[in-house]
């Protein structure tokens, strides 16, 4: 299952909401696991929840993630969302399956 | 002896001939030698070179085009600026060089009660994955390769299970009443880049937990190919028909 960060499009239902995969199911279990704790407060409640509109947070969090991680798997994921959380305006952002 | 050895004698050479010899290298009844060995040196580095960029070349031109596909620069955005959103400390100061901003402590931003409304409305939707149906997710795509015997794959990688030979993207659905499972433009042109370039055979696969949650009845469909499908134009099957299909 890829998980793909979307837009608040996709919660209207428009497909063009979905911006992009960021990781396998595996590889967001890994990324979620990396983010418990109090380090990463912001990214703990989007993981929990799937949606956010706190995209300043997710992205400082993320950036220290990519570059402070000790699994290189950890950081690459970090950077693949951070990089599409770039730019997003249309708030709040969600991760999603497509599946559902 | 390699190149930089023949280049450092050469220097020597012509360090020894220079102290030798009071009137330089200019002298002509030294330069008949040293010009030519220079000339020649030359034509020694520049087919050595020469040889090493064709060599690279035919390397690596053959991948490039493969590389590019399977990993797309992302689009409108500049490495460089991956980093730019938050200042650091100035030199001199204590913790000079570290983010201003970050960790626990940082400040949460404000937001508009129209965001914390579609916050709300995200929340309750079913087109979102949070932690509960991820783990659901998570654990019901490892019986399914288990089952079948291909094994997940980790990272951001364009397929969820893969060997070989065979690429699969599973879907799990978890909740909601959408019969239709979605996957976005860029993640599918990654997909059939990796297929194409591995030569794999590629299958979505659907499992539908909606009724029996993780320790109920799982509902399996597959399709084979990639894209966004309606349910109604999946095969429904079971798992141990599934492994066969998939090492047919």
């Amino acid at each position: 299952m890829s998980l793909n960060l979307a837009n608040y499009d996709w919660i209207d239902g428009k497909e063009d909401g979905l911006i992009g995969q960021f990781a396998t199911t595996l590889g967001y279990t890994e990324l979620i696991a990396a983010a418990r704790g109090h380090d990463y407060p912001v990214l703990a409640d989007f993981f929990a929840h799937g949606v956010s509109a706190d995209i300043k947070g997710i992205r400082r969090e993320l950036r220290i993630l990519a570059t402070h991680h000790s699994s290189a798997d950890v950081r690459s994921t970090a950077l693949a969302l951070r990089q599409l959380t770039r730019g997003q305006t249309k708030l709040p952002l969600v991760i999603t399956n497509g599946a559902n | 002896m390699n190149l930089h050895d023949i280049a450092e004698a050469a220097n020597d050479l012509t360090a020894l001939i220079e102290r030798a010899a009071p009137h330089g290298l200019k002298h002509p009844r030294h330069a008949q030698h040293v010009e030519p060995a220079r000339k020649r040196i030359e034509a020694v580095m520049a087919h050595y070179f020469e040889r090493q960029r064709v060599a690279v070349l035919k390397a690596i031109k053959p991948k490039i085009d493969r590389e590019l596909r399977l990993y797309p620069p992302p689009v409108g955005v500049k490495e460089s600026e991956a980093w730019e959103d938050e200042a650091r400390v100035p030199s001199g100061e204590p913790g000079a060089g570290e983010w201003t901003s970050g960790g626990a402590g940082a400040a949460k931003e404000e937001v508009s009660a129209e965001t914390r409304e579609r916050v709300e409305r995200a929340k309750s939707s079913a087109v979102r994955t949070g932690q509960q149906e991820q783990a659901i997710a998570d654990r019901s795509e490892k019986v399914l390769s288990e089952a079948i015997g291909i094994p997940r794959t980790a990272d951001n990688s364009a397929f969820d299970l893969r060997n070989d030979d065979v690429g699969i993207e599973v879907k799990t659905l978890v909740n909601g009443k959408n019969e239709k499972i979605t996957m976005s433009k860029t993640a599918l042109g990654r997909k059939i880049a990796e297929q194409r370039a591995d030569e794999l055979k590629v299958y979505t696969v659907v499992v539908d937990r909606r009724t029996g949650g993780l320790h109920g009845q799982a509902t399996y469909y597959y399709r084979k190919g990639l894209g966004s499908f309606r349910l109604g134009s999946m095969i429904k099957t079971t798992l141990s028909e599934l492994r066969g299909i998939v090492r047919e």
